[in-house]
């Protein structure tokens, strides 16, 4: 099968990068090769809605053509598995639309579609979604601030398993923290589809206090390149897909 | 596509919206709620008030309303709020979808119910076992089960589900769910899309209705030793710890186990009820008019209704 598989990364932050490479700059790199960036600002309980050491969250996720989403840590179960969600969504609609301006030849935006043909379009997102592969490079900031967080994270990560598990299509990922005493970002986990792994690795300690977001998005994007056994990476995903679903 | 900020739509009272296909005008009386998903307001259409939900992201909107969509076409029963038109419309400059659907006047759950109403409960939660049997013979799950989704429809006296949007075919993943709900959190089994991902919900929906439950619950997740602890509950223990551990697999063995239980505290207030009756009967029954007396042999047929269930159930 000529399934393909859709990558992705997923930044859990509560803070500005502060050292190193500009991440907004390495996030739009990253989109290039075909990987989303997607990241979670954390708030602070007392912090307020969208507060302005969390801008950089969204300019990030734009720029890496994924999806952010701030939020307190009790709210981090549901929302890492409503981004990762989202962020493969928006992937598949940008090949789809790619589809429909090879049918129309021009450029269709969402709001040119009359409503019974994004109806149609968006069937199609919704089997891809539930069919294609996946693979989530998760990369925690373990600066000092975010020692209380940490068993919200854990949580919230064991739980995106749990809707991984429950997809059609097959998922691996792998988590990189940073940074650590000695460098910018470690490797954890490399790909796996264990939940039972994330309990063994996590880090419960915080460490450091400096956030080099953007050096460690470039370290850690490098996973990617590494196969995954059995799995070819490919980019043609709908055109198997879509035909032989209709 | 880009979908990075949050898809709530503000709206001041008194916009107007024109729908850019169907050219149908909607003015705003005002907010109704807001999720995750987008907001919804309350609209004056040429036809009458309606429910709109309006997000930044189009897919929520095409998505839900589709589902409606489905739903209406499930025979003879309603079961979303009906689906009325479907468009997108330019607001400052910017292009959004929106759906409207029919404005179900009604009461959260939380503020209708009163603990130790048994019965009351009992009817509810069976009217909704009865509307997921249907969904689940459509071939979906509602998915996202809590009770800020249930309404008691003030015009047709029933519970009414509204947020269709985690609604999810039958053998998917469940994309949407509330942690409180959801069995996945739980520890109670797979977030995949199966009638009793939703019976779940429904026993969590009634065990939020408890409060020492809703205290216990944040942090205890201890499925069995809470339910014994919902004090206000106790008729239901068996039924949700049957529904919490996935022993009905259909919507109609819940309801089932649901039509089979006697509340024994509410005997008393059937005979009481019954003897009122009575009184009022035949104080009735002495008044010459021919009204009166037809208010009265209703009375005392109503009383001994009253009487013999009464009976029946003291038995
Ligand atoms: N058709 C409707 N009629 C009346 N109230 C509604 C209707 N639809 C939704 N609501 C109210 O609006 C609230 C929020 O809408 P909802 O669809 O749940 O948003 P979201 O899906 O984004 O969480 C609901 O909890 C409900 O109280």
């Amino acid at each position: 099968m000529g399934k393909g598989t859709i990558r992705q990364i997923l930044l859990i932050t509560d803070g500005c990068s502060n050292q190193g490479e500009d991440p907004v700059r390495v996030s739009e790199q990253i989109a290039q090769q075909g990987i989303s960036v997607n990241v979670i600002g954390v708030m602070e309980d007392d912090q307020t809605e969208n507060p302005t050491g969390l801008a950089e969250v969204n300019e990030i996720a734009q720029a890496g053509n994924g999806v952010s989403r701030i939020v307190y840590a009790e709210e981090l179960s549901e929302t890492v598995q409503m981004v990762t969600q989202k962020a493969m969504t928006q992937t598949i609609q940008g090949y789809v639309s790619q589809e429909l301006k090879g049918i129309f030849g021009k450029e269709m935006r969402e709001e040119d579609l009359p409503p019974d043909t994004k109806e149609e379009v968006q069937e199609i997102v919704e089997e891809l979604g539930e069919t294609v592969d996946l693979q989530v490079l998760i990369l925690i900031d373990t600066s000092a601030s975010m020692q209380d967080k940490m068993s919200a994270v854990r949580e919230s990560l064991n739980d995106m398993v749990i809707s991984l598990k429950s997809r059609m299509g097959s998922y691996y990922f792998s988590i990189y923290q940073f940074p650590t005493r000695r460098k910018i970002t470690k490797q954890l986990l490399s790909w796996t589809n264990r939940g039972a792994d994330i309990a063994k690795v996590f880090p419960k300690l915080a460490t450091g206090g400096i956030t080099p977001t953007g050096s460690a998005l470039k370290e850690a994007v490098k996973i990617f390149d590494q196969e995954v056994i059995g799995e070819e990476v490919d980019y043609d995903i709908i055109d198997t897909s879509y035909r032989s679903s209709s | 596509m880009t979908s990075s900020i949050h898809p709530t739509v503000r709206l001041a009272d008194r916009t107007t919206l024109v729908g850019k296909w169907h050219k149908r005008r909607y003015q705003v009386i005002g907010r109704i709620g807001e999720g995750s998903r987008g907001s919804i307001y309350l609209v004056q259409g040429s036809r009458g008030r309606f429910a709109l939900k309006i997000s930044k992201d189009s897919s929520v909107i095409t998505r839900e309303a589709k589902i409606l969509k489905v739903m209406r076409k499930v025979q003879g029963v309603q079961l979303g709020p009906f689906l009325f038109d479907v468009d997108d419309a330019v607001i400052h400059q910017t292009s959004y979808s929106f759906y409207v659907m029919e404005y179900i006047e009604g009461i959260q759950i939380k503020d209708w119910y009163q603990p130790g109403k048994f019965n009351q409960l009992a009817t509810v939660m069976k009217q909704l076992l009865f509307q997921l049997h249907h969904i689940h013979q459509a071939g979906y799950i509602f998915g996202d089960l809590k009770l800020e989704n249930l309404l008691i429809d003030r015009k047709r006296k029933r519970i009414r589900l509204v947020d269709f949007g985690g609604v999810t075919k039958i053998g998917r993943s469940v994309r949407e769910y509330t942690s409180q709900y959801d069995r996945g959190y739980w520890q109670m089994g797979e977030r995949r899309a199966e009638p009793s991902y939703d019976l779940f919900a429904v026993a969590m929906c009634m065990l939020q209705l408890d409060s020492m439950f809703r205290k216990n619950g944040a942090t205890n997740k201890n499925l069995m030793r809470l339910i014994d602890q919902s004090q206000t509950l106790v008729p239901f223990h068996s039924i949700l710890k049957k529904a919490v551990s996935g022993s009905y697999t259909h919507a109609t063995e819940m309801k089932r186990d649901l039509d089979r239980l006697r509340f024994p505290q509410q005997r008393k207030n059937r005979r009481r009820i019954g003897a009122h009756s009575m009184a009022h009967a035949s104080h009735q029954a002495s008044d010459p008019t021919y009204k009166n007396e037809l208010i009265g042999i209703t009375a005392v047929f109503m009383g001994q209704v009253f009487l013999f269930v009464g009976i029946y159930y003291w038995f």
